[in-house]
């Protein structure tokens, strides 16, 4: 066996390879900004964010060897690897909130959502928060994070089309929004 | 925005592969970049010490960890039967003892070391087997305390017929074959009183393979095959 041959084995294997980045490649300041961004648009929650932003950083560090670079940028990796921490939590917050409410009075939850941090005027707050879940994903993703679109489609688990689509509606609502406040 | 700005375009405009021609155009791009420009600047000053504080390294894979994930990859339904063939293959190689062929040790007439024992009143020499420690010792003692068990080095001095499984208990059968139902076990050692023989299913062990089956004087069988009887044909006259 030559030394490709040996690597073509290993893969075929699904042996792991040493990692091509290092965590501090992965954890340079712009990507975990782009990181929290995504998650404080997603939750929609400071604080929550803060502790997804950890939670996935942490799965980026072990996981360190199984980035490849031919599959997309190092951004779009840790933005996948948010999405699975973000959507694990939930899925597990929602059993179990539904094992509280089976179990205990239900207390009513009317807490106003918290404010986002940055500079988020009224108008815009408002509009992002008429978009729908995917809607403001895509804007995330597309506008803010500045994934391609190809890319932000496969973290959404959509079509590029369909990605489209959702992005172009999202824009033309909140264009005609905040215009709207603009003008009264 | 107008009609005309379509999804496509949309894609091209924020990639930054064409200029805007128009003001509806101009108008998405400065949304874009009031919704960029609305992002707090940097992180929580709290988020980025815990990001700082993660380790800069993947702590070290331990090689239970790997082996596991290895074997959840290959099939979960094949793990525990490597991790059966490598314990008996762990408790087989002692000190002092050629190292067990797998061709016997994994055969379905060993129990597992856990395997209770037989009942003592079933056992034709009175003698009572213990459940096997982790560590191979001898499964025989003197808990009967008239019937001191020899050690383990000293098993080849035993008359024959005795059982020889390299440190397991064996099985014992309502039958001569394996699909027979099982009757409880016998202590690696144990002197066996045979009855009578027959032929059954073949099993491959320490004697073997041999389809002879040995009846004990209580009527359970077992395999020949983990039996030392100082003769490859049968060691009793065939069972009526």
């Amino acid at each position: 066996l030559g030394v490709t041959d040996a690597t073509l084995v290993l893969h075929a294997t699904g042996a792991r390879l040493a990692p091509r980045i290092t965590f501090d490649q992965a954890a340079e300041p712009a990507n975990r900004l782009a990181v929290y961004r995504y998650l404080v648009h997603l939750t929609r929650n400071p604080d929550l964010a803060e502790d997804l932003t950890q939670a996935a950083f942490e799965r980026a560090l072990t996981s360190l060897d199984r980035f490849d670079p031919a599959r997309g940028p190092l951004r779009f990796w840790l933005v996948m690897i948010a999405r699975r921490v973000a959507v694990d939590h939930m899925r597990s917050e929602r059993s179990r909130r539904a094992r509280e409410e089976r179990y205990a009075a239900a207390e009513p939850d009317h807490a106003p959502p918290p404010d986002l941090p940055g500079e988020v005027s009224p108008e815009m707050r408002r509009a992002l928060g008429s978009l729908s879940d995917t809607e403001r994903e895509a804007v995330a993703l597309r506008v803010i994070i500045g994934l391609s679109g190809t890319e932000a489609a496969a973290v959404m688990g959509i079509s590029p089309t369909a990605c489209s689509t959702t992005l172009h509606r999202a824009l033309t609502r909140l264009r005609r929004d905040i215009g709207a406040a603009d003008h009264a | 925005m107008h009609e005309d700005l379509t999804p496509e375009r949309l894609d091209l405009l924020l990639d930054g592969a064409v200029l805007p021609e128009n003001d509806a155009e101009r108008e998405v791009l400065r949304l874009a970049a009031a919704l960029v420009a609305a992002e707090p600047e940097g992180l929580p000053p709290g988020l980025e010490a815990r990001l700082d504080g993660l380790p800069a390294a993947a702590p070290k894979r331990r090689a239970r960890d790997w082996l596991r994930t290895r074997w959840g990859r290959v099939s979960l339904g094949a793990a525990p039967a490597v991790a059966a063939a490598i314990a008996v293959l762990v408790i087989a190689v002692k000190p002092g003892d050629s190292p067990a062929p797998a061709s016997w040790t994994q055969s379905s007439e060993l129990a597992g070391a856990a395997t209770e024992s037989a009942p003592t009143d079933l056992l034709s020499d009175s003698r009572r087997t213990q459940p096997s420690g982790a560590a191979g010792e001898e499964r025989l003692d003197g808990a009967d305390s008239r019937a001191a068990a020899p050690p383990a080095a000293a098993k080849s001095a035993l008359a024959p017929p005795f059982i020889e499984t390299g440190g397991r208990p064996l099985r014992t059968r309502s039958g001569p074959g394996t699909t027979f139902q099982e009757a409880g076990t016998l202590g690696d050692g144990t002197p066996l009183n045979i009855a009578c023989t027959a032929r059954g299913d073949e099993v491959t062990g320490p004697f073997g393979p041999t389809d002879i089956w040995d009846r004990l004087a209580d009527g359970r069988y077992v395999s020949d095959a983990f039996v030392f009887t100082d003769t490859d044909g049968p060691a009793a006259a065939a069972c009526p």
